[in-house]
């Protein structure tokens, strides 16, 4: 029941910092995992043009999280799971 | 959508907006011409020299022209097209720092004819200002900083999204088109922004994409491709389709590689051919052209072999190209507008000249509500530094841009082919004209300069049309007028842009001139010392402060922006209020009004003798009144207009009290609420539609904000019980609501009793209140029981110290409200609260039954009341008279020998001539008799209006922490100034 807190510095950088670091992991995810690989030719723009949405659609929607504590944990939590995810792929596919 | 997640958003919607406001404004207003790039060129160009060389002698033109420089053989371009933009046939640059193109063509006698160009590269200009919005310095830098901006404007969309999400099907099509301009041009915001919410979020993400992708490759190829990314890029280059081979060889014709490119798509259209290496083995050639059935990016290429005439690679062909390019050549395109051809190309255009205006009325918003907070905190104004160079730099900034851009456009007309070195000049003009507007807005001040610079901008855009009028008429200038469709629209767009720029100047300059004097738009001049408003009577206020053409339209309309009543502070904490009714039938030749009375709580309503009416403008449809009052006033009050059949009995034509009172009932039948009064109106206690006053330092009334402001939040249904609670002892049924705010498994909550519950459940529901401030944390998690008070007998009878009540009250139906919630039996946490005569019966209860009501909240109680027996002779008469039994002061003085003492919170309205003083004298008995009693005087009167706050405030006060209570009565009390600074920052992103 208790209001929603601002938390603008620790929100916003949360949805920044964390947000940026999540999309370069799960379009590294999309680079990898989508049909093609790496290597497929002309595929590395359209991961490039996948940053910019999930980037900002995270920062946009990071201040809905109760407070900033929670907004860097949950988004941090996300993060440690892509990035497995993004280590898995090299140790597995390379 | 929560209202505290809505009030979240809306600060970071509303600092998103204009931080990035002016950056866009001229992203978007630039970007609006680019789309109609081509037709720009053509409109600047003048026709090629020496004529264009016939397609049909390409060929012949390719081999001269590198035998003749054979430096042209690495990288030059064969133009197909036949339009006046296209100033030669072959052209090529000798490397990347070449400013100037070089140009090749046959003349009619067959010799080959070398130039250096010093042609406009308007359009290429005007993109370079849409991409960096005019930011100097090398352009990556500009870029750069547009991608953080086009990132924070895309946070600004969602973020206006989620605001208007929860009234999106209510408000998005009520565009309020009336008298309250701020409220048109609010809901003109929200049109234009939901509209054309799919462009904006397409233009954000691919504006981020484009400004940042290089910082976005790095970070990529650093996490994700191991520093590979490079390799990966290189071969999937389509120029390196064809292998490197320096061995010579001859190349196959024009018109053999164009027939290759036709057979692959028909319907593609080439424009131009881009030759490289040409001569050697390893030659390739690009041709580019549109494909209007396919999302291309702009134009789209097939690299082609010269020499062998093989079709090396159609990643970038429309049509053929793979999914990887394909999908990413559709972003390109919905940023471009390079599909679906002139339709959506126009679509564009309008969308970007909207989303302009989305900006500027965006950051126009953000200042007026600015200005209207600083009213709030009482007038004469003085404009804040920040709101008023903020205006000053939004005026400069946008209107800058356009004159910037037009007299660009004009120059680059006139001096195309005359100057050396033309872009410099491009330059030179746009940034001087650019940075003297925004000097000349500082200089001048928002007002005057908005004016200025827009008649600037029509002075600076109509020489476009002219200038093609004068090639027509005066051939000798030398200046080419092109007759082409796309040329001329280009000056049918700019005669138009013209005239609304003249348009907008002249309505600028009207509120200027007529416009609220307190305004950041209105001219310095006219700003009135504080001094001069207290002498001067309520008609010269009105002047000054809305214009002097008194009951025009506009004049109707600065009032409308400004909502009624005017308050102007006078000084010593006390201000005037003015008071404005709007005769529909116009002047007193024409209408049949005959008076507009007004009835105030309190001050002008049924209890005083005679009623007061408002006072016609000779010669207007405007009727005014008004009067004194404390700063921190609150007030309802409705306006009853009435023609001579409806006038009130004379006084001194014999009429008695009763025919006043007679006429008093039925004139509440033409009562209406103030159409004036931005607030959303409210329902008095005998049912009548009330318009609220609130004045700049009245107790801020957080909670029902909501409410006022017509979000109305419902009550949670799902805590809402009505039940109905038939009483055998008192021989009656009635509607019961309970109401529990907080987690269901405290198991003991403390117990709000709220009589004449019907007012408060259904005519001003206080449910939403409840809730904001518990969420607040101002009340702890509670059930509320409210109680039907029935018709007027039951009422008048049971509040009034009523035994049969109290009992039933107790035996009844508190065992039955326990069963649906869980409520305390604790008296400390049991509150009973009401007002008037519910108020009475609040302070009764608490000191006959204090082992189960300890806390007594009771507003503007009816304490005159005496005794039934009394009060039988004179029904519903305050009587203080000497004599009559005080059942009340006998209560107080009994419960000195009992041991239990209750807290109470006493409110009186300053305005309530005989329950004020008899509330003071409570007040003393009260606490001479041991009880933890608390009172306040507000400056209002009889009135819900101000009960409600109170309501709050109080249950606030009796619930408060019991621990922090033992230091004594006041220390518990949560510290309500603290509480209203609280929300006062809120209150200014609205």
């Amino acid at each position: 029941m208790s209001q929603i807190r601002r938390d603008w510095f620790s929100k916003t950088s949360a949805g920044v910092i964390l947000g940026f670091t999540l999309a370069l992991a799960l379009a590294g995810l999309f680079a990898w995992l989508a049909p093609g690989g790496l290597a497929a030719p002309n595929k590395f723009q359209l991961v490039m043009w996948l940053i910019a949405p999930i980037w900002l659609t995270t920062l946009s929607l990071c201040f809905l999280f109760f407070s900033g504590v929670r907004a860097w944990l949950w988004l941090g939590g996300a993060n440690l799971i892509a990035y497995a995810g993004l280590f898995a792929c090299r140790y597995f596919f390379r | 959508m929560r209202s505290d997640v809505v009030r979240l958003y809306k600060t970071v919607h509303t600092w998103t907006g204009i931080t990035a406001g002016m950056f866009l404004f001229i992203a978007f207003y630039a970007g609006a011409i680019t789309v109609f790039a081509e037709p720009l060129a053509r409109w600047v160009s003048s026709p090629a020299p020496i004529g264009l060389t016939a397609l049909a002698q390409a060929d012949e033109l390719i081999a001269r022209t590198l035998a003749a420089r054979p430096d042209a053989a690495k990288d030059f371009t064969l133009h197909l097209g036949e339009t006046e933009d296209i100033w030669a046939r072959l052209t090529w640059r000798k490397g990347k720092d070449d400013k100037a193109a070089w140009s090749a063509d046959l003349s009619t006698q067959g010799d080959l004819r070398l130039a250096q160009s010093n042609r406009s590269s308007l359009a290429d200009f005007v993109d370079n200002i849409h991409r960096t919005a005019g930011i100097p310095g090398a352009n990556d830098i500009g870029e750069t900083v547009m991608g953080v901006v086009s990132a924070v404007y895309a946070v600004a969309l969602v973020s206006g999204l989620i605001i208007v999400l929860p009234s999106l099907v209510k408000d998005l099509f009520a565009l309020r088109i009336g008298p309250n301009l701020k409220r048109m041009w609010l809901d003109a915001h929200n049109v234009i922004g939901v509209v054309s919410l799919p462009f904006h979020i397409v233009i954000a993400l691919t504006a981020v994409v484009f400004c940042l992708h290089d910082q976005l490759y790095d970070a990529l190829d650093y996490v994700v491709y191991d520093g590979g990314l490079k390799t990966v890029m290189t071969a999937s280059n389509p120029f390196n389709a064809v292998k490197k081979d320096e061995r010579p060889a001859s190349m196959l014709p024009v018109n053999a590689l164009l027939d290759r490119v036709k057979a692959a798509s028909p319907s593609f259209v080439p424009v131009e051919m881009r030759y490289r290496n040409a001569g050697s083995r390893g030659a390739s050639v690009q041709i580019w052209g549109y494909d209007t059935r396919y999302m291309t990016r702009g134009k789209g290429f097939a690299v082609v072999s010269p020499v062998t005439g093989e079709i090396a690679n159609t990643d970038y062909f429309p049509g053929s190209a793979g999914t990887w390019t394909g999908l990413v050549a559709t972003f390109f395109a919905l940023h471009f507008a390079s599909f679906g051809g002139d339709v959506v190309r126009i679509c564009y255009f309008l969308l970007g000249i909207a989303g302009a205006f989305l900006f500027y009325s965006g950051n126009l918003l953000w200042i007026e509500s600015r200005r209207r907070t600083e009213r709030r905190n009482g007038g004469p104004v003085v404009q804040k530094r920040s709101t008023r160079l903020m205006s000053a730099a939004t005026v400069g900034v946008c209107l800058g841009a356009i004159c910037a851009i037009s007299m660009t456009i004009v120059a680059a007309k006139w001096l195309d082919g005359r100057v050396a070195n033309i872009d410099v000049w491009h330059n030179g003009v746009y940034y001087s004209a650019f940075v003297a507007s925004v000097l000349w807005s500082f200089l001048r001040g928002a007002a005057a300069a908005s004016v200025e610079l827009l008649w600037l901008a029509a002075l600076a855009t109509a020489p476009i049309p002219l200038t093609t009028l004068a090639g027509w008429t005066f051939p000798a200038l030398g200046m080419h007028a092109s007759a082409s469709m796309a040329a001329l629209g280009v000056d049918f767009v700019s005669l138009s842009f013209a005239l609304s720029f003249v348009w907008m100047a002249r309505a600028a300059a009207h509120r200027v001139a007529h416009g609220p004097t307190d305004s950041v738009w209105a001219a310095s001049r006219r700003s009135m010392a504080g001094g001069g408003a207290i002498a001067a009577p309520c008609e010269q206020l009105l002047k000054a402060r809305f214009g002097e053409d008194v009951g025009s339209d506009r004049w109707w309309r600065r009032v409308a922006v400004e909502g009624c009543p005017v308050v102007s502070a006078i000084g010593g904490n006390r201000a005037r209020v003015s008071f404005l009714w709007r005769d529909p039938e116009g002047d007193a030749t024409r209408s049949t009004t005959q008076r507009v009375y007004i009835d105030i709580c309190s001050v002008t309503d049924h209890h005083i003798s005679l009623p007061v009416s408002l006072e016609r403008i000779v010669g207007s449809d405007v009727w005014r009144w008004s009067f004194e009052v404390e700063a921190d006033w609150r007030g309802s009050y409705s306006f009853i207009p009435v023609d001579d059949k409806h006038l009130p009995p004379s006084p001194r034509g014999g009429g008695s009290d009763g025919a006043m009172r007679d006429w008093w009932r039925s004139a509440l039948v033409r009562a209406q609420a103030d159409p004036l009064n931005p607030g959303v109106c409210h329902v008095g206690l005998r049912g009548q539609k009330f318009s609220a006053a609130h004045l700049p330092q009245a107790p801020f009334q957080a909670a029902w904000r909501d409410a006022d402001r017509k979000n109305r939040i419902a009550a949670d249904q799902s805590r809402l019980r009505q039940i109905s609670w038939d009483s055998a002892r008192l021989r009656n049924a009635r509607r019961v609501w309970i109401y529990q705010v907080g987690a269901v498994q405290d198991r003991e909550l403390p117990l709000v009793v709220l009589l004449d519950g019907q007012y408060w459940a259904e005519a001003m529901p206080v449910f939403s209140a409840l809730d904001h401030d518990t969420q607040a944390a101002l009340l702890p998690p509670s059930v509320y029981v409210l109680i039907d008070s029935l018709d007027e007998r039951t009422r008048t009878r049971e509040l009034a110290c009523d035994e049969a009540f109290l009992e039933a009250l107790q035996q009844e139906l508190l065992p039955l409200a326990s069963r649906v919630a869980p409520c305390a039996g604790d008296p400390r946490k049991t509150v009973i609260a009401g007002q008037s005569l519910g108020g009475l019966a609040a302070l009764f209860t608490g000191l006959r039954a204090p082992e189960r009501f300890g806390c007594v909240l009771a507003q503007s109680g009816s304490f005159w009341w005496r005794s039934a027996q009394a009060q039988r002779e004179l029904p519903q008469t305050p009587d203080i008279r000497g004599g009559a039994p005080d059942v009340l002061a006998a209560m107080i003085e009994n419960s000195k020998r009992a041991t239990s003492r209750i807290r109470v919170f006493l409110e009186a309205g300053s305005f309530e001539k005989i329950i004020r003083p008899e509330s003071d004298r409570i007040h003393r008995a009260l606490t001479n008799a041991g009880h933890d009693a608390c009172y306040r005087v507000y400056s209002g009167g009889h009135d819900p209006l101000c009960w409600r706050g109170g309501l709050l405030d109080g249950l606030a006060v009796l619930l408060a922490d019991r621990r922090a209570a033992s230091a004594g009565a006041t220390a518990s009390r949560p510290d309500l100034s603290a509480l209203r600074d609280s929300n006062a920052m809120e209150w200014i992103h609205e």
